[in-house]
């Protein structure tokens, strides 16, 4: 490989190091308008009676919009369209941040006044604000039953395992919210340009969500909507769905004005109305033999919508297929709930699901191991997934499986004996602070898998111009991750020319062909992979010339560093693409991939659920003070299988930001709410990790079991560099105050 | 939404705005600003204090005076070079971040009388004065603050400056407790002064934050212990006493259980670090 | 209210209502778009800028609190060098934070040439990133230290 896993500089670093990177909030056009929202901000409640007199009475106010303005559908929803856009007259409000009324205003300060003016009158209903108390369906949230969903997997004889155990396990896990806090705000800006297209400059993961919600709400063709993402500043999850009812906004107002409209959300706004990481309540009974292996899994998981279903069902789909873990276990029986409340809807957040039940069944396995008196380490080898193994839900798995390779090079790279020996040293002459140290081992489905195939496809247009730059627009995003970079590194290890002449573009729906959303830690493979085939098409294009004009085999002509090779001939990159221009060789492709088909039975829970699986293991060190309860990560250590590296430094980052970010979820970060409303909703109190809670160090290792569909055998990482890290903190703090830690974010007060 | 600021440059000048206008003084913005965001405060005047001509930072006999308008970051500067009460340092660098230490200042701290103030934990501990103008009123810390956000103040009078005592000899402790390391509103916090002699309190001050609805500081309680040999068992006696004068409450940030816990803990932990070298950090 | 002050250095003269945020001001009206806003409060650090070399928040700044100052954004960096140790030690991505943090970097370098870790992480603590985990932000400032060493090693 020329370039491929080698570290290079980040292709848009500088852009962004001087500011210049444009961001939704950066975008501004002449005879703009600010938008500004009215809430329902009560949790639950009958819509009586909107008025805006008031509003309008205030000069500048040069729209107020509620329901009656919208002229398509009124509604959103990824599965089933249960969420107003605008909450009509006579429906209900079902979290308290319902939106009533849009204005649009000539500046921001009149239009947050005007928000004021409008005044509503909503009779209160009594809210349901736990799992516990939706599950009695006494008040109904939403839909005929507050249970909205249900998912399984059936496999083998469940009782056959608790039979002929030598060691039964049940224990109860909680996990709380989690707050994406991606630096940028939600925004868009909209124009409805006077030849009557919509314009869209959006913050998003996936602009082709934007297109398609705007369309329905706006009741415009789709030829008429060009969204274009912008520079995006965090996603995590919180920009897959939710752009589209923050876009929705401002279109509708650009719509109605014909004037542009710039929405740019507070914090304040980001936190009460967008969604989070589901909180869950999860009951496990696990089945192990002496020697540590596990027999069975039996798991029934509620995860807290919220007011609406938006992403859930697609979520609990992952929840599902990650109950077991990474282990090979017989017999499965494993129930999640979807419940509705009158909360903040929830959604997508960076392991989609799966975090809840890894810290479940990863406390369970450190249990076993405790019991049965084996390392924690031992128990996860003995149980680990290998080539030939099959999945909780019945997944043959015949390559690319470096579960074991991961664990193997964490043991390895920490010097694990030796750092127990230490731990164990400093605990017994330390009264006040205690050592910990906690495994994890997880694994995740890469792309959307069965749950969401027909989305499981991805384009990218490759254009070489005349002097030899290279433009790529991909469909799915760059939102800081390093994709750009990585799509570079592709093109150019393929065509040969240097990465400082590539450019990669953010994607515009009128232009590409829908890709999915960024998610799933599938752009790698899927982004990747078209431009892949966008590059060799068009490397054929030119070789194919070449040959020709120069009367030379296909075989004597290479690429490499800005250079091509010409039997023995050297050309500039730059030389060949003018030569081609002029002799009209095709210098543009498109390149489509898509999944091949996977088999999955839904009602059983049982097939191919993904298309291939990242394989993780995280040791991390931690400290914690007994008398205080405060929690400190010192040291982790981390290997993630993922097929191939090809952007080394993008991939460093990913695991050190994950492995943060878990430890956020882990330790620190809390949503609080009374009465449905969220207190902690800005940085003072929803607190997020800072530079002074980072660990002293992150050892990153990668194993790469080649995926054969993946671009040079690449998998994906986004995801699982978060995942390792909440169930590998709370083992290490249960094992330093030598107590079975159930709960996330782990409480101060629980540990003193 | 503001409509008036003002820019005055004497202190009558100063004490006539506030008096006329109602409206709210401030130095660095930095808790004015939140709080009119948050619209916990609703004003249309401000008043800038930055354009006051006022004293500097000085040492004037055995006190520390700290004007209106000096910043934690020049405080900070200031004790450096001077080389006085140098525990202080350790409780001014944990308050905000560099941008809000550049910008916010301890009288307004003083001004906010939040029993979370570290800057009010740290004037309870130097025995401050605050001194007021245009009345020339000078009044124990103690006495200025009356309850949380409840000042001693006058409509016309406006904080000048504070005194603080300066010590020497004396070890120190001082813990803040919060979920993270940096940026922390304190679910408790503890600042502990003591001077020994053969193995004997001379002197001890010990103050809590965010567990009453003051600054928590018992002088006939630390009388008591002056003469007193150091060992744990004095301070788990301290330790006792001072979670039962505690009163906390529960909010977003922690439980009031919790917090009295953390009384009586963070004397433990004081003592561990003072005297004993168990906890290695 | 009339206002004069300097930007990167220029010196504009302008007109201001009182009630505007420093941070507004600049962006909407100067379009200095390199300062953002994360949080309005004082939280995150996106919107520092230099003001008479200090790093300070421009959204709990009015802006008629600029009057007489210097401000210094990214925009007005005529040294690259922590630009580029940034970009080099793979300490930015999604980049929304970044310029808030290499101001933040320059505020510390202005005082002190050497920093250690725990300087670095104290004058940091007052700008969040949610991608990095910041690490490499560490690794970035050691590195411009490195390079300014290095620098003036040759002269």
């Amino acid at each position: 490989m020329k370039i491929i896993g080698k570290k290079v500089k980040r292709i848009d670093g500088f852009q962004k190091a001087e500011g210049s990177a444009k961001y939704a909030s950066d975008y501004y056009f002449h005879n703009m308008l600010y938008a500004s929202v009215v809430y329902a901000n009560v949790p639950h409640g009958i819509l009586k009676n909107i008025d805006v007199s008031k509003a309008y009475e205030l000069p500048g106010v040069v729209y107020v919009a509620t329901y009656k303005d919208v002229p398509g559908i009124n509604k959103f929803g990824h599965v089933i369209k249960d969420m107003n856009f605008l909450v009509p007259i006579g429906d209900k409000v079902r979290f308290e941040g319902d939106v009533i009324a849009l204005i649009a205003a000539e500046s921001k300060e009149i239009a947050e006044k005007a928000a004021k003016l409008v005044s509503c009158e909503i009779e209160e209903l009594p809210p349901v604000l736990t799992i516990d108390e939706a599950l009695k369906d006494e008040i109904i949230v939403n839909g005929d039953s507050n249970i909205g969903f249900h998912r399984k997997i059936r496999k083998g004889h469940i009782e056959d395992a608790f039979k002929d155990a030598d060691l039964v396990l049940e224990m109860n896990f909680e996990t709380g919210y989690q707050e994406h806090a991606y630096l940028e705000p939600q925004g868009a800006v909209a124009y409805y340009t006077p030849d009557n297209v919509m314009e869209i400059y959006v913050s998003a993961q996936c602009p082709f969500y934007v297109h398609e919600d705007v369309a329905n709400i706006l009741g415009l063709p789709l030829n008429k909507i060009n969204v274009i993402q912008t520079e995006t500043g965090g996603g995590f999850g919180g920009k897959e769905d939710v752009p589209s009812y923050v876009a929705a906004k401002p279109a509708l107002l650009s719509y109605l004005t014909k004037r542009p409209v710039k929405l740019i959300y507070t914090r304040e706004m980001d936190i009460k109305e967008t969604s989070k990481r589901h909180p869950s309540k999860s009951y496990f009974k696990v089945a192990f033999k002496k020697d540590g292996t596990i027999l069975g899994v039996k798991s029934k998981t509620y995860l807290d919508m919220g007011a609406y279903s938006t992403l859930s069902p697609i979520v609990m789909y992952r929840t599902t297929v990650h109950s077991c873990g990474t282990y090979k276990v017989p017999h499965v029986f494993v129930d999640v709930y979807g419940v509705y409340t009158n909360k903040v809807p929830c959604g997508a957040f960076r392991g989609f699901g799966s975090p809840q039940v890894l810290f479940a069944i990863e406390s369970v396995m450190d249990e076993a191991a405790k019991r049965l008196n084996i390392d924690p380490y031992e128990i996860r080898l003995k149980n680990t997934l290998d080539v030939g193994d099959e999945t909780a839900t019945g997944h043959k798995l015949t390559s690319s499986v470096g579960a074991k390779k991961t664990l193997k090079k964490v043991y390895e790279i920490s010097n694990y004996p030796k750092l127990k020996d230490y731990v164990k040293k400093y605990n017994e002459t330390n009264k006040f602070k205690k050592l910990g140290l906690g495994w994890s081992h997880i694994f995740y489905g890469v792309s959307l898998g069965s749950g969401g195939q027909h989305l499981d496809g991805a384009s990218a247009e490759v254009l070489i111009q005349p002097d030899g730059t290279i433009n790529i627009m991909i469909g799915n995003t760059e939102m800081g991750q390093g994709a750009k970079t990585t799509m570079a590194i592709i093109a150019s290890e393929i065509l040969g020319q240097k990465l400082d002449k590539i450019s990669v573009l953010q994607p515009q729906t009128l232009v590409l062909q829908d890709s999915g959303p960024t998610v799933a830690s599938r752009t790698t493979i899927f982004s990747g992979n078209a431009v892949r085939i966008a590059a060799k098409k068009i490397k054929e294009n030119i070789i194919g010339f070449l040959s020709n004009y120069f009367g030379v085999g296909k075989n004597e002509i290479s690429f490499s560093d800005g250079n091509v090779l010409v039997r023995d001939k050297i050309f500039t990159f730059e030389e060949i693409t003018e030569l081609c221009n002029k002799n009209n060789v095709k210098l543009s492709e498109i390149g489509w991939y898509k999944t091949p088909k996977l088999h999955f039975d839904h009602e059983k829970g049982i097939g191919e659920a993904y298309i291939t699986y990242t394989f993780s293991t995280q040791l991390s060190l931690v400290e914690v003070d007994i008398l205080t309860g405060k929690i400190s990560l010192k040291e982790a250590w981390v290997c993630h299988d993922i097929g191939k590296v090809i952007n080394y430094d993008g991939a460093i980052g990913q695991v050190h930001g994950g492995v943060v970010q878990g430890m956020g979820y882990a330790i620190m970060e809390e949503i609080k709410q009374d009465n449905g409303k969220i207190l902690t909703d800005n940085f003072n109190n929803y607190i997020i990790p800072t530079i002074k809670d980072a660990p002293q160090n992150i050892h990153v290792e990668f194993v790469e079991e080649e995926f054969s569909e993946g671009p040079f055998g690449a998998k994906g990482l986004g995801e699982p560099s978060l995942m390792s890290s909440p169930p590998s903190i709370a083992n290490a703090v249960s094992n330093a105050i030598n107590k079975r830690i159930s709960k996330i974010p782990i409480s101060m007060e629980d540990i003193i | 939404m503001i409509k008036n600021y003002f820019r005055p440059k004497t202190i009558d000048e100063l004490s006539e705005l506030k008096l006329k206008t109602k409206g709210y003084l401030f130095s660095g913005g930095t808790d004015l600003f939140v709080k009119l965001r948050a619209g916990t405060i609703d004003t249309d005047t401000v008043i800038d204090t930055k354009y006051l001509n006022s004293r500097k930072i000085e040492i004037t006999g055995n006190k520390l005076f700290i004007p209106i308008n000096a910043t934690y970051s020049e405080l900070r500067m200031f004790i450096k070079q001077n080389n006085v009460n140098n525990m202080l340092e350790n409780i001014v660098k944990t308050i905000g971040s560099p941008m809000i230490r550049n910008r916010g200042t301890p009288v307004g701290n003083i001004s906010n009388a939040s029993p979370a103030g570290d800057f009010v934990l740290a004037s309870y501990l130097f025995n401050a004065q605050v001194i007021i103008e245009p009345t020339s009123r000078k009044l124990p810390v103690k006495n200025f603050i009356k309850g949380p956000g409840k000042i001693d103040l006058r409509e016309n009078e406006f904080v000048y400056g504070i005194e603080l005592e300066i010590l020497n000899d004396y070890k120190f402790y001082f813990e803040k407790v919060g979920r993270r390391n940096a940026m922390i509103i304190s679910i408790a916090s503890l600042g502990l002064l003591l001077k020994e002699k053969d193995n004997k309190i001379k002197d001890i001050r010990i103050a809590f934050g965010s567990v009453a609805p003051y600054i928590l500081r018992d002088e006939n309680l630390e009388k008591s212990l002056i003469g007193e040999t150091i060992n744990e068992e004095l301070f788990k006696h301290i330790a006792i006493e001072y979670q039962k004068l505690s009163s906390p409450i529960t909010d977003v940030r922690a439980t009031k259980e919790y917090r009295k816990s953390l009384v009586h803990n963070l004397v433990i932990k004081a003592y561990n670090n003072l005297f004993e070298k168990v906890v290695k950090e | 209210m009339i206002i004069k002050f300097k930007l990167n250095g220029k010196e504009i003269v302008k007109d201001v209502p009182v009630h505007k945020r420093a941070l507004d001001f600049l962006r909407d009206d100067l379009g200095v778009l390199s300062i953002k806003e994360g949080c309005g409060e004082g939280e995150c650090g996106a919107c520092t800028i230099l003001v008479d070399g200090k790093n300070i928040h421009s959204c709990l700044m009015l802006a008629v609190e600029l009057d007489g100052k210097e401000v210094l954004t990214v925009e007005g960096l005529k040294d690259k060098t922590i630009q580029n140790a940034f970009v080099e030690a793979g300490a930015i991505q999604c980049g929304f934070c970044t310029p808030g943090f290499i101001i933040s970097t320059k505020a510390l370098l202005n005082e002190n040439k050497n920093p250690s870790s725990e300087e670095i992480k104290e004058a940091l603590e007052g700008n969040l990133c949610r991608c990095t985990g910041y690490l490499k932000i560490e690794e970035a400032v050691k590195l411009a230290v490195k390079m300014y060493n290095k620098g003036s090693d040759k002269k």
